[in-house]
């Protein structure tokens, strides 16, 4: 269900101030606004870097699909709430609609 | 201190210091080569001879040492950095290598003894080791955090113990140095991430114990009448380190109370990076107004600090009526570390 919140095409764009390290294989990201910082392990941090890179909702479950060994369906749906949750948290904002 | 025009040669923080003689700071070793950095300058100066408490800049830093400690306030003046602390005002200027200073007229917490010239000069150093020069390191080095702990040298290499409030960071320190280890700092830890070194500094002490306690303190003190109860342990040259000592590993001192955990075996675990990193910064020196330019710094330095070098836990329970019962196996584990 949750895939339908946003359209396949759907487009984000990450906050510029967010200070970002990475360390072991995960990121710690710094939220200057609120001197607080989040961390994001494998999965996460693999979406962050997508989303970065301008790849839609679609291309960003599918390749979560492959490297992960998810399936499709499952891969949308965590892919769409992990973003949904970033939204919430205006960490990152919609650039198509 | 201010009427005194013989200066002399100290060395702290890996840099030999020029200041009034008289001070507790360590001396300058004789033969050996200079600091690693140009010699700052200690310069009284009479015009800071006035409390900012009655008319505040826009502050960077804004608080109690402790609950019921001395005030501690940092701001900017232009190129300098200005920080009020017990009964001493400062200016820090790293383009000049200098820290000017003044004693500003008596006032805050009431005193364990009528202010004496020695007292005064006890007091003065363990403000100048604890705060002005460490911050001064903050602000005149890019790659430096600060770190809420304590840090001992064994075998040539620096421990960096860190924990939150009550965690046992000084009684370590206190036990490795009855032990036989040298101590580097207590309270800041000040660490130089791009040269990988810990700066040595701030050898004193405050623990909750008696006169005479620890035999490797050339001069311990009590100094605030609400604080009486815990001594200013001041090292001796001999087992304390002024200079800068390459890092080996950051240890969180992490004692567990809790009533169903009675069977946790003391021992070091390596964390992950992110929870070292996550801690880490949980005990990392902050401004509680500072610039997003500093809080990025910190959190950089922060985090190359977790991924260059080793960050344990030291799980322990701590014994009913606070005595260290944990020490040997803390000392044993960190003398294991040391010969790997």
């Amino acid at each position: 269900m949750t895939e339908n919140l946003f359209p396949r095409d759907a487009v984000f764009s990450i906050r510029e101030d967010l200070v970002v390290e990475q360390v072991d294989d995960e990121f710690l990201v710094l939220d200057l606004r609120g001197n607080e910082y989040f961390g994001l392990n494998a999965v996460a941090r693999h979406i962050w870097t997508a989303i970065d890179e301008g790849d839609s909702l679609e291309k960003i479950a599918d390749s979560v699909c492959e490297r992960f060994e998810v399936e499709r369906e499952r891969a949308a749906t965590d892919v769409a709430d992990f973003i949904a949750n970033l939204l919430e948290q205006r960490l990152v904002s919609r650039v198509d609609a | 201190m201010e009427n005194t025009d013989r200066f002399v040669r100290y060395r702290a923080f890996g840099r030999d210091i020029d200041g009034p003689a008289g001070l507790s700071l360590s001396p300058a070793p004789i033969e050996t080569t200079p600091g690693e950095d140009p010699a700052l300058r200690l310069q009284p100066e009479a015009s800071l001879r006035v409390s900012i408490d009655e008319n505040l800049p826009p502050l960077l830093h804004d608080v109690e040492d402790y609950p019921g400690g001395p005030k501690f306030y940092v701001w900017q003046e232009g190129e300098s950095i200005g920080v009020q602390y017990d009964r001493w005002r400062t200016r820090l200027m790293p383009g000049e290598a200098r820290i000017d200073f003044a004693e500003l007229p008596p006032d805050g917490p009431t005193l364990v003894e009528d202010a004496g010239d020695e007292y005064r000069r006890f007091r003065f150093s363990l403000a100048m080791e604890r705060v002005f020069l460490p911050l001064y390191a903050l602000f005149s080095m890019p790659d430096v955090v600060a770190l809420h702990g304590s840090a001992v040298v064994l075998d040539g290499k620096a421990y960096l113990f860190i924990g939150r409030s009550g965690a046992g960071k000084s009684t370590t320190a206190y036990e490795f140095v009855r032990r036989g280890a040298t101590l580097l700092a207590d309270d800041l830890v000040v660490a130089d991430v791009a040269r990988g070194i810990a700066l040595g500094g701030a050898p004193t002490l405050r623990l909750w114990k008696g006169e005479g306690a620890l035999p490797e303190a050339q001069e311990d003190r009590s100094l605030w009448q609400h604080d009486k109860s815990k001594r200013w342990f001041r090292i001796s040259a001999e087992h304390g380190a002024a200079s800068a000592v390459p890092i080996a590993a950051i240890i969180m001192l992490d004692p567990d109370t809790l009533e169903g955990q009675r069977d946790v075996r003391p021992g070091l675990e390596q964390s992950s990076q992110r929870e070292a990193l996550t801690d880490l910064l949980g005990q990392t020196f902050d401004l509680s107004h500072g610039s997003s330019e500093w809080m990025v710094a910190r959190f950089r330095n922060a985090a190359r600090l977790i991924r260059e070098y080793p960050f344990y836990h030291f799980r322990y329970v701590k014994s009913a009526d606070g005595k260290a019962t944990h020490m040997d196996a803390l000392y044993k584990a960190i003398v294991d570390l040391a010969s790997e």
